[in-house]
């Protein structure tokens, strides 16, 4: 029994062992090369950077130039916390509105015919064969003074001035929940699908009224999703450097076109990396708490 | 029993799905107090039924009448009956105090007598302790008592239980059905029970209705059911059925690969073609005398199930039929033991037949 064990478990470990080295490889390496240059002083030159460690004074130990004077710089700037800030209510708000517009259709995919539902899912994964690029340049051409939407409203005899909308923060809203509204459909699906039919039943049967039935069954049982899709869309959405560079013009200011411009217009990539582990440090906080949230909220699942 | 007006009334249920009727026309009353059972195999349209009581389904035609009242357009959360779920349909996000408290709270009942009426409800079933505890932490059998808990606790005019104790193996179904009808009598509601199981039906029920393809066969108590079958199919589904098709003539009853004809017990008008139904467990079976008379037939034991208490025999007669017999094992050594390819000679009393059409 215990040799069985050992056995599962030594089979179970190989089995991690190659996404944990690519995780390693790939991910926690480049971070450190990362958060290395966020320590850095910058200089012009190649790299772009003075090394950490000097080798050239002889001793022992080399002379370090680490220091966290990028780090003070960023909060130092109001330009910095301004497109921190920034970045965090667009994607915030973009999330919100996501879960507002992705919950009915995910519900309503959900509870259509069995027979239905792939193709429902199709249409709301069909995006991806369009490159997303393309996909956001496209929303300029319908955004623009003179693009379809104003020329549709026009011609209506709606509006008498096209509507300004390109380049102002509302077309990086529509952007950003255009492009990750599937995100946060899929997750919620999965969860919603998942859900005894017969629960709602039940809550019928013990007297709720629709709206009371979703309220206290569907909706806490669909947390999980909603958490899940929340990750999906915020994290993402707060680096978001294409949507609001194309649709939001130069007045928009997010952190993930700050870094880019940071990094190469100025090239200033100790102060960009910097600006890179100063979002990941601050994403990381939240996302634990909602990752601690989920996990209480399974094993609850379970017992379905 | 209570004899008092049908607390239940169905006229003219009929239920399709697209081209399929599931409820084919059901007109059916279910008293007071009564500890109700729909019988049937899968798919005849029991389960649809017992939905539509609930409001789950609505009725392609007829009217359901619950107290007197016709609640056939009622949605499900305004209707007085409270349905136990196959699968339990407990709420994995509450724990068992409030998918107890559930059904009050949406009556807008005060905490404190939610409270209260919730503890009752829990030591009911006796699963006082439990209250803290969420549904997946409990074992089937308790989940089963929390579902019957929950809707014991609205006092319903009417429980309806879908395959109660289909989930729970089989020493705490039997434990559990006895438990199921000291409840219902202690609290005095109606239950309305959905099940395949007829051996279930036959111990808890005062009634049954046996259904098939959407219909009612037959209702009557599991007494009458057993042994007086209306038609075939009731005959049949309900335990064990030795089936002689025949033709009266003279006293008796013509089968065609029976030497002798079947008597029975009053005869038939001459060319009538019935069928003779007795259970196995009214046939004796001895080894002696001889296969001539009147309902005495030899044949030749082809199989032997011994289930402890009961044997069950296949006695071949004649070239094809194989007629079951039952008998207790009374004694700790049936002596001498019947055995296989022994030959036997197989009798009933024609009271014990029932004609049918």
């Amino acid at each position: 029994m215990t040799a069985g064990r050992a056995k599962l478990d030594w089979g179970r470990r190989a089995v991690l062992t190659l996404p944990f080295v690519w995780l390693l490889a790939f991910f926690l390496l480049p971070f450190i090369i990362v958060a290395a240059i966020s320590l850095a002083e910058s200089r012009v030159g190649i790299p772009p950077y003075v090394p950490l460690f000097d080798w050239t004074q002889g001793g022992v130990w080399p002379a370090s130039h680490a220091s966290l004077d990028n780090f003070v710089q960023l909060f130092q700037d109001d330009l910095y916390v301004d497109a921190y800030l920034h970045s965090l209510s667009v994607a915030g708000i973009s999330t919100a509105i996501c879960l507002l517009i992705g919950y009915p259709m995910a519900l309503a995919i959900a509870r259509a015919a069995p027979a239905r539902r792939g193709p429902l899912l199709m249409l709301v994964v069909l995006p991806f064969w369009t490159s997303f690029l393309i996909r956001v340049y496209a929303w300029m051409g319908i955004l623009k003074d003179e693009g379809l939407l104003n020329s549709l409203l026009q011609g209506l005899g709606l509006i008498d001035q096209p509507l300004v909308i390109l380049n102002t923060d509302l077309a990086i809203y529509i952007g950003i929940v255009y492009s990750y509204l599937p995100f946060m459909i899929l997750p919620l699906y999965a969860t919603l699908e998942r859900q005894d039919p017969a629960l709602l039943e039940a809550a019928a049967d013990l007297g709720a009224r629709p709206w009371r039935a979703f309220l206290s069954v569907t909706l806490p049982l669909s947390l999980p999703g909603i958490v899940a899709g929340t990750l999906v869309v915020f994290i993402p959405a707060v680096g978001e450097y294409v949507i609001p560079d194309l649709l939001g013009g130069s007045g928009s200011n997010m952190l993930g076109k700050a870094l880019w411009d940071v990094f190469a217009m100025s090239r200033d990539w100790p102060t960009a990396a910097a600006l890179a582990v100063a979002m990941l440090a601050a994403l990381v906080l939240p996302l634990g708490l909602l990752n601690r949230l989920q996990r209480r909220l399974e094993p609850a699942e379970e017992g379905a | 029993m209570s004899t008092g007006a049908p607390v239940i009334r169905f006229e003219g249920i009929r239920k399709s799905f697209g081209p399929v009727d599931a409820v084919a026309g059901v007109d059916l009353d279910i008293a007071e107090g009564e500890f109700f059972s729909l019988l049937g195999p899968s798919g005849c349209g029991k389960t649809t039924l017992l939905r539509m009581l609930a409001g789950l389904e609505d009725p392609s035609a007829g009217r359901i009448r619950i107290g007197g009242n016709d609640v056939t357009d009622v949605p499900p959360f305004a209707r007085p009956v409270n349905m136990m779920f196959q699968s339990y349909a407990l709420f994995p996000h509450m724990s068992v105090a409030d998918n107890v408290a559930f059904g009050l709270k949406q009556e807008g009942r005060p905490s404190a007598e939610i409270k209260t009426r919730v503890a009752e409800m829990l030591d009911l079933v006796q699963l006082g302790e439990f209250g803290k505890r969420r549904p997946h932490q409990l074992s089937g059998g308790q989940r089963q008592r929390v579902a019957l808990a929950r809707c014991l606790v609205k006092h319903p005019r009417v429980v309806l239980l879908d395959e109660p104790l289909a989930a729970l193996d089989r020493k705490l179904r039997e434990q559990t059905q006895f438990e199921l009808v000291r409840i219902q009598k202690q609290v005095g509601i109606t239950f309305v029970m959905v099940t395949h199981d007829q051996e279930e039906a036959m111990a808890m029920s005062t009634r049954i209705a046996v259904m098939n393809k959407g219909r009612v066969l037959q209702v009557g108590r599991p007494h009458d059911i057993y042994e007086y079958p209306a038609n075939r199919f009731v005959a049949d589904f309900i335990g064990e059925a030795n089936m002689f098709e025949g033709v009266a003539e003279g006293e008796g009853l013509r089968v065609a690969d029976l030497e002798c004809p079947l008597a029975l017990e009053k005869p038939l008008a001459a060319g009538t073609s019935v069928v003779v139904m007795v259970r196995p467990e009214k046939i004796a079976m001895s080894r002696d005398g001889d296969g001539a008379g009147a309902n005495r037939f030899a044949g030749e034991v082809a199989e032997i199930g011994y289930h402890g208490g009961v044997s069950s025999y296949r006695v071949r007669v004649g070239a094809e039929r194989l007629v079951r017999v039952t008998s207790a094992n009374r004694r700790h050594h049936t002596e001498p033991a019947v055995e296989r390819g022994d030959r036997v000679v197989l009798s009933w009393h024609p009271a014990n037949a029932v004609v049918l059409p």
